[in-house]
């Protein structure tokens, strides 16, 4: 033991004492706040480059742009209802349409589904309004880029699930992912035996290019001519052996429950509509199919039952994400979901693929942009997980559980003068108290900045007239485009059931395109092909 | 009363034996010194290097007393104002034990 010596040590006492309360006090302060003037602008100066989008302000009015490179890229959205992110994504999907109508962002090709609705008829009311007030050339920009996926009472997108005649997948995938997502959006089970018989009906609806109408599944299923009939034009192989040998192969019971589960999917009119008209009138009436810009309400405000309307937006991701790496990477594609997250989760055979998606998406210029609330707590961990490595940003609102979830992401600043835990409760704190319309941006590699979403006016304000006209002139020129209504949809699969029962019209399968001949092998089979075409006639 | 002609042979021996011993008070002395050079070497830096992990552990904070419980702020290598207790070890993070000068 040391003697007390108070006055050998009087001056290391003074010295020491000095650095332990300064490292006591910096220890127990709260992180100190970011720095301002040179660091922020910083960051702006390296998140601005060509083609930015406007994310948001800075306290000092400094609008925060962010680079197309990063924008475009996977992103995540988070915040409670009501904290103004639905304003935030409205805004850039505003923007990114205002560029493309101007002849900016060549190739870009955008898609927002809106498992609510309400930012849907946000957009289309504004459209209204450019629909209104624009030049003529944007207007036609409008008319010719956009498509709307809606369904209610009086009209409907149609979707024709089993129309793969651009080949851009095989007839048993189509038939497969189909089926798989059927199968887990519905909220009828779907036993082994039933999901089977499904999914075979699948593929011949798909190399058909029929329709999934109950009453042609009826007949199918129960008349053994008709059935003779439609399968004699398949070709042989596993689909047609499997129907040739349907009673053998098939309990009457499980065709029974198949018919069943069909007849419960059409049984509303407007998903009749939407999945059962013919092809071939589809073509006709030159209902758009596909464009640069798709709005996508799956919210199911107007009568769509929660089942279906969970089934259609399933289908139309699956069939954007399956295609993700059949596109070309110089043609960008940004798919924005709300709330699609939550509608996966509730469908744990769904997570896979779209994880895999996620995952490869970046490669073919995809980017994923997931809006949402509570989604810790609504989401599989390891989904979270793949959304947010993917994310190249992260906009953060007013939430809660979230906040302890990102604040490893998001705190950076304050390192080094305080302990993670204090930052992370700094963190968390901070966004639990946001207000409306403030959000925290962390850009991978950059500090996260403080911000506050830009002013996005209702249109029928700035337009000076009601909402309702607006919405109606958005109907009227660029909704009838990618529309029909109810009434005539149904009147069309009556008249095409009935064809097809006739037998006047069953449509023929895809013709099989031969490859040009640019060599003598290729010369000699064509030769032998045509030598067993004549064998067969 | 002592007496002074029986106590002078004993002040001698005593003296003498002062004496012999003198080496080693003075070995000691020196000892002292060179240990409270260093522990003030130590103290003025403020840190110690950890042998089992190599980091540098800090002296200086919000010292509590082991042995009464006194806490103020000081190196940890000083004696305590109220007792005069100084630890001969403090924990490093790697759960090794750092030796004070």
């Amino acid at each position: 033991m040391n003697l007390y010596s108070p006055f050998l040590h009087r001056g290391l006492r003074e010295l020491t004492g000095k650095r332990g309360f300064a490292y006591e006090r910096a220890k127990g302060l709260p992180p100190p706040e970011p720095a301002k003037g040179d660091g922020e602008g910083g960051v702006l100066d390296r998140l601005d480059g060509p083609e930015a989008i406007p994310f948001g302000t800075l306290a000092d009015g400094r609008v925060v742009r962010v680079r197309s490179e990063i924008a475009l890229r996977s992103g995540f959205v988070l915040g409670a209802s009501a904290s103004g992110k639905s304003r935030m994504v409205t805004k850039e999907i505003l923007t990114l349409i205002e560029d493309m109508a101007e002849g900016r962002r060549p190739g870009l090709q955008l898609k927002f589904s809106d498992g609510k609705g309400d930012t849907v008829t946000f957009l289309e009311q504004q459209m209204g309004f450019w629909l209104k007030t624009w030049p003529e050339l944007k207007r036609e920009w409008l008319r010719q880029n956009v498509r709307v996926l809606r369904f209610n009472r009086h009209f409907v997108s149609p979707m024709p699930l089993f129309d793969n005649r651009s080949g851009k997948f095989s007839d048993p995938f189509v038939a497969e992912f189909r089926t798989q997502v059927t199968c887990e959006a519905r909220d009828v089970d779907f036993p082994d035996g039933v999901r089977y018989l499904y999914r075979m009906y699948s593929q011949l609806l798909t190399e058909l290019s029929l329709s999934p109408d109950d009453v042609l599944a009826i007949h199918f299923f129960t008349d053994p001519a008709f059935r003779g009939k439609t399968i004699g034009r398949l070709r042989p192989g596993q689909l047609r052996s499997f129907f040739e040998n349907l009673e053998n192969l098939t309990p009457r019971a499980t065709i029974t429950a198949l018919l069943r589960r069909l007849g419960e999917r059409v049984s509303c009119p407007e998903i009749r509509a939407a999945l059962c008209v013919p092809l071939a009138d589809l073509d006709r009436l030159g209902i758009v199919r596909e464009a640069r810009v798709e709005l996508a309400d799956f919210g199911g405000r107007d009568g769509l039952p929660p089942a279906a309307a969970r089934e259609f937006c399933l289908q139309y991701h699956f069939d954007t994400l399956l295609s993700v790496p059949q596109r070309n990477p110089n043609q960008p594609l940004l798919l924005i979901d709300e709330e699609f997250a939550d509608m996966v989760a509730g469908s744990p055979k769904l997570v896979g693929p779209v994880i895999h998606t996620l995952r490869c998406a970046r490669s073919f210029g995809v980017g994923l942009l997931a809006v949402g609330q509570d989604m810790k707590n609504a989401i599989e961990k390891e989904l979270m997980t793949a959304y947010v490595s993917n994310a190249r940003y992260v906009v953060a609102f007013q939430c809660r559980e979230e906040a302890s979830w990102l604040a490893p992401h998001l705190a950076e600043e304050g390192r080094g003068s305080t302990k993670d835990a204090d930052r992370r409760r700094a963190f968390q704190r901070e966004i639990e108290g946001l207000p409306p319309r403030h959000f925290r941006l962390w850009v991978k590699g950059e500090p996260v900045l403080r911000c506050t979403a830009l002013d996005l006016p209702d249109p029928e304000q700035v337009a000076g007239c009601d909402a309702a006209e607006l919405q109606e002139t958005f109907d009227r020129e660029i909704a009838s485009r990618s529309m029909l209504s109810v009434e005539l949809a149904n009147e069309l699969i009556a008249k095409g059931t009935a064809e097809v029962l006739r037998g006047s019209t069953t449509p023929s399968p895809p013709a099989m395109v031969r490859p040009p001949v640019r060599s003598m092998d290729d010369l000699l089979s064509h030769l032998e092909d045509d030598g067993e075409d004549e064998a067969d006639a | 009363m002592p007496d002074p002609v029986r106590s002078l042979p004993s002040l001698i021996g005593e003296l003498i034996l002062y004496i012999v011993a003198s080496p080693i008070f003075v070995l000691r002395a020196i000892g002292g010194a060179a240990r409270e050079v260093e522990r003030r070497t130590v103290i003025k830096k403020g840190t110690q290097r950890c042998k089992a992990c190599g980091r540098s552990v800090r002296l200086d904070f919000l010292v509590t007393c082991n042995a009464c419980g006194y806490a103020e702020h000081r190196s940890v290598a000083l004696p305590c104002r109220k007792c005069g207790y100084t630890p001969d070890w403090i924990p490093c993070t790697c759960g090794a034990s750092v030796d004070l000068p």
